[in-house]
């Protein structure tokens, strides 16, 4: 016989709960076993919702608990009351087909945009929430103040050991490196491409201690003490050797970079939730000091660090935080002594592992996925409730214009005995019905949706079908939705007396005052969250392309630049700054320290004497040789070019910097002298300024330096129709001499334009939120202007009949909503305005949103909603009025 | 109660207890009845004949053993009563009188 299958917990717990102690034991048991024998029919999850039904089904009374026929009697006429009333709603929303089509459209495409951005949020503030302990693992990373300032994810190599020895109150202390390398696996005789791996690090067991996320299938974590043995994921396993048992796929062998072959020792689970910890397979630490790796990663250098050196550390439960604060000033005086001959002071810091996933200044890990901007989940989920809420708002408002369509129904209820309480129930229940309707069509939706917008969806968020929190939450959402639209309605309708509800010409405007006061906030609501984001996205628009269009100040035209490895000779780099020479395409080079705009920065400290006084300064600052300001086209105000000699420190400076060393005229500043790196510098020339940050950032001062030797090297392109040449010439020059290292061209303007990404995603986001927005809102005016239409038609009939015009007819139906949007955009200029402002506060550099910008979001709407009016207005006013006003 | 008359369904069941012999238990006899009779009948339909035919005295039980399958839960075993006999006895007899009552010719050349 089968194991036993325990049928579903909860459903159990409701059936002890209902049934009486005599038939519990014996009905539990029936049902078990035939839950039991269902299972090996129709497979578990059909069988676990099969069981549920046999629970409610069991709702009976032999077996119900004692006072019986009170329970029963309650129960039943509750089943009975909902049954008649889902048929009623059934029926209601036949009648009313065009009417339920938009409620239930307009609601399903706010539910799902909202589950879409739900999900997406929800995903990324997930992130390694679930690593056990994750509240006491800290990340070390490095601080460097100084000639310099800047931020490193990593540290240098010999901190680890230190750290482990010395520190204490520490449950476990990490160490690993972040490794891309080639794949290559070998079958029998034949060698199989696996292709550029991101997901290697090479770590010792600790790492399995510190970061406790993995469940061990096969191996142990001690076999990473041996050099030349690797852990994989079961996924990557099974990427490598496809099915094969895990038992054999131990002691295969893998082969990195072409040269380091390593031996599968192990094979470890990833873990189910989300976690930056994405590391497919694991090198043992001691084949570094065993193989060439040991150039790379193996130096005691207590100065340089590479972003690829990774510490983490698990305090223990009772340390206190400021114990490891001590300690860590500790190691920064003892590194300080170590670097005393440097102009640079290093300090380290812990990030919690909370932060880890949002911090943009340290980024995840050297080539995982970016980090998350924080503000822009808040961005998106306010967006995400304004679509819901307009959705709701629809719903609210056509429930509420329906209702007095039901005062016969009312009535006849009333007069047959029906209570408020059944009254509100059956409204109640039409509402959730419609809401769940809803949600129904709105989780495929979403799903789609989520497919065909993945460009703003991070890679692996998706619905998650299988959490039983998802299910409540959703079934939650549509309660809530469904009580929200249905409350006020019901409350109203319920409420009418049945004599006068039923007499012929009842006077629904009596009834529906305060009805009809609630539509028209509703609407304009809903206008203004639209006009707010119209008039939002226009202004993120004319942001970004104001950015984009200014003037930076230097040439960046036609500009592509890459580094040469800074490991390899000089010899080289001249034998290929003299390849490329020689490539027609190419009108200019230049060799830079760092280019004008690039990701990230550095700054230093400059001191300058006026007589007595001291000034310090933090200039930013840039180095290249004499070509710099020609190749940049970057403009003198005074002085000269530097000299191509490193010993005669000069330095240009910008416009900002003599500004803020207390000069007015540039010719003034030339000659001052300036101490930097402790040695004396005069300053040759002076630079108009030029935006070499974001425009996020106002101009600051810039410092540049004469320096023979550079690696990043910059060339201009003549003619940019010659551009994909010119990479094909750059890339055989690069081949032939430095072989076998990846180039990486970077053009000049794509790195200004990633300046703005974020600004860019947010708003193609709001573009696509403003669309869906209006379309929900367009659906609801629809649906309130065919409502209002039936209701006046013998009016207009009889204004027709009396020689009003199409137009005339046509300005008394829609006038009320061009009343409404113009409110809603009284209301919504002023707080777009300010919102408008708030979020230009970001930016050094603004342009000025003319007031045209926010008329325009209110003509926008007024004219959208007479456009989805526009139809049925124009059959209501051309109608031939004797339809309206026979009566016969 | 409306006297000791049986319905089809609780017929049905009757017959089924006593097929069952000692081994009539709920599940059991929605088995057997669902084979012998090709209908789809659910669990608790049965449950509450048994119970109904419990409250008639027209069945015994007792509790019989438990087993894993059942989640470690006894069943209850039904038995025909006396009076269950004396009913089913009577229900085929009124059957069969009413039956051989029918006119050859009533149920010839039928549409």
């Amino acid at each position: 016989m089968k194991e036993f299958s325990p049928p579903p917990k909860l459903a159990l717990r409701l059936l002890r709960f209902y049934c009486s102690e005599k038939r519990l034991e014996e009905i539990e048991g029936d049902l078990c076993e035939v839950y039991n024998e269902f299972i090996q029919h129709r497979g578990v999850r059909y069988s676990k919702v099969f069981f549920w039904w046999l629970v409610v089904r069991n709702f009976r009374s032999y077996a119900l608990k004692g006072r019986k026929m009170k329970k029963i009697g309650l129960v039943n006429t509750f089943f009975m009351f909902l049954r008649h009333n889902v048929l009623i709603t059934w029926r209601n929303l036949l009648k009313h087909k065009t009417t339920s089509i938009i409620n239930v459209a307009g609601l399903a495409i706010g539910i799902s945009s909202f589950l879409a951005i739900y999900t997406i949020v929800q995903f990324e503030l997930d992130f390694n929430k679930e690593i056990p302990d994750a509240d006491r693992i800290y990340r070390m990373t490095t601080r460097y103040s100084g000639s310099f300032t800047a931020t490193n994810r990593g540290v240098a190599v010999p901190i680890p050991e230190y750290v482990s020895e010395t520190f204490s109150g520490l449950g476990g202390v990490t160490n690993f490196h972040n490794f891309t390398a080639t794949v290559d696996l070998m079958d029998g005789d034949r060698k199989l491409d696996m292709g550029k791996q991101d997901g290697v690090i090479l770590a010792d067991e600790s790492y399995f201690d510190v970061i406790n996320q993995y469940n061990w299938l096969v191996g142990k974590k001690e076999s990473l003490q041996q050099p030349f043995n690797v852990v994989l994921t079961s996924k990557q396993a099974n990427k490598y050797f496809g099915d094969e048992n895990y038992q054999d796929i131990i002691g295969r062998e893998i082969t990195y970079r072409d040269s380091l072959k390593v031996f599968v020792s192990g094979i470890v689970q990833e873990p189910d939730y989300n976690s930056d910890f994405a590391f497919t397979e694991f090198i043992s630490f001691p084949t570094i000091s065993n193989s060439w790796l040991k150039e790379r990663f193996g130096n005691d250098d207590w100065t340089s660090t590479n972003s690829s050196t990774q510490l983490f550390i698990k305090l223990h439960a009772q340390t206190e935080m400021e114990d490891v604060v001590r300690q860590i000033e500790n190691l920064d005086k003892f590194v300080g002594e170590k670097n005393a001959k440097l102009d640079w002071v290093q300090n380290y810091t812990l990030q919690p592992l909370a932060d880890l996933h949002y911090n943009q200044d340290h980024g995840i890990f050297d080539s995982s996925r970016s980090s998350v901007h924080k503000p822009t989940l808040t961005i998106l989920s306010v967006v995400a409730v304004f679509l819901l809420m307009i959705a709701v708002f629809n719903f609210v408002n056509l429930e509420t214009a329906q209702s007095t369509n039901k005062s016969k129904e009312v009535g006849v209820r009333k007069v047959m005995g029906g209570n408020r309480l059944n009254l509100i129930g059956r409204f109640l229940t039409e509402s959730i019905f419609i809401s769940f309707l809803a949600l129904t069509i709105s989780i495929p939706l979403a799903h789609y949706g989520l497919i065909v917008f993945d460009e703003f969806v991070p890679d692996g968020a998706a619905l998650s079908y299988s959490e039983a929190s998802f299910w409540l939450f959703l079934v939650g959402l549509a309660l809530v939705v469904g009580v929200l639209a249905g409350f006020y309605p019901s409350w109203v309708t319920s409420s009418f007396i049945p004599i006068k509800a039923l007499k012929s010409g009842f006077n629904l405007r009596s009834f529906n005052i305060r009805g009809s006061i609630l539509r028209k906030a509703l609407i304009s609501f809903q206008f203004l969250f639209s006009q707010l984001l119209i008039v939002g996205t226009l202004a993120v628009v004319f942001q970004i392309s104001y950015m984009l269009d200014k003037e930076l100040g230097f040439e960046e035209e036609g500009v592509m630049y890459f580094y040469a490895p800074w490991y390899e000779s000089e010899e080289k780099r001249n034998l290929l700054i003299n390849e490329i020479s020689s490539i027609p395409e190419i009108q200019k080079i230049s060799m830079n320290g760092n280019p004008p705009v690039m990701n990230g920065y550095s700054t230093s400290t400059v001191k300058y004497r006026d007589g007595d006084n001291e000034l310090m300064l933090n200039p930013h600052q840039k180095s290249g040789d004499t070509s710099y300001i020609h190749f940049y086209r970057i403009p003198l105000l005074a002085g000269n070019n530097l000299k191509p000699i490193e010993s005669a420190n000069e330095m240009l400076i910008n416009q900002t910097f003599m500004e803020e060393l207390g000069f007015e005229s540039p010719s003034d500043v030339v000659g001052t002298r300036l101490e930097y790196n402790k040695k004396d510098f005069v300053v040759a020339g002076v630079m108009e300024d030029f935006h070499f940050r974001s425009m996020h950032h106002p101009i600051q001062p810039l410092m540049l330096r004469y320096q023979e030797s550079n690696n990043c090297i910059a060339v201009r392109i003549a003619d940019n129709s010659q551009i994909e040449a010119c990479i094909n010439k750059l890339n055989e020059a690069w081949d032939s001499v430095y072989e076998g290292i990846p180039m990486n061209i970077q053009f000049m303007d794509e790195i200004v334009e990633k300046f703005y990404n974020t600004e860019r995603r947010a708003s193609k986001l709001t573009s696509l939120a403003t669309g869906l927005a209006i379309f929900i809102s367009c659906l609801g005016l629809i649906g309130l202007i065919s409502f209002i239409i039936v209701q006046k038609s013998k009016e207009m009939g009889i204004r027709k009949v009396l020689g009003a015009t199409i137009f005339q007819i046509g300005s008394i139906l829609s006038r009320e909503f061009v009343i409404l949007i113009t409110i809603s955009f009284l209301v919504s200029t002023p707080i777009a305005y300010y919102l408008i402002g708030e979020w230009q506060k970001d930016f050094a550099y603004r342009t000025e949103i003319s007031w045209w910008v926010y008329g325009l979001g209110g003509l926008v709407s007024v004219v959208i909603a007479l456009c989805s009016i526009f139809s049925k207005v124009w059959r209501a006013s051309t109608a031939n009025p004797v339809e309206s006003l026979r009566y016969e | 109660m409306k006297g000791s008359n049986l319905g089809e369904f609780e017929e049905l069941v009757l017959l089924t207890v006593g097929i069952l012999y000692d081994n009539a238990y709920s599940v059991a006899i929605q088995r057997e009845l669902s084979k012998q009779s090709g209908r789809k009948i659910t669990i608790s339909s049965i449950h509450s004949a048994v119970y109904r035919l419990e409250e008639k005295g027209l069945l015994n039980s007792r509790m019989g053993e438990m087993s894993k399958i059942r989640g470690g839960k006894r069943k209850r075993i039904f038995t025909i009563s006396k009076a269950g006999k004396a009913a089913l006895t009577r229900a085929s007899e009124i059957r069969n009188k009413l039956r051989n009552q029918i006119p050859e010719i009533a149920l010839q050349n039928l549409s």
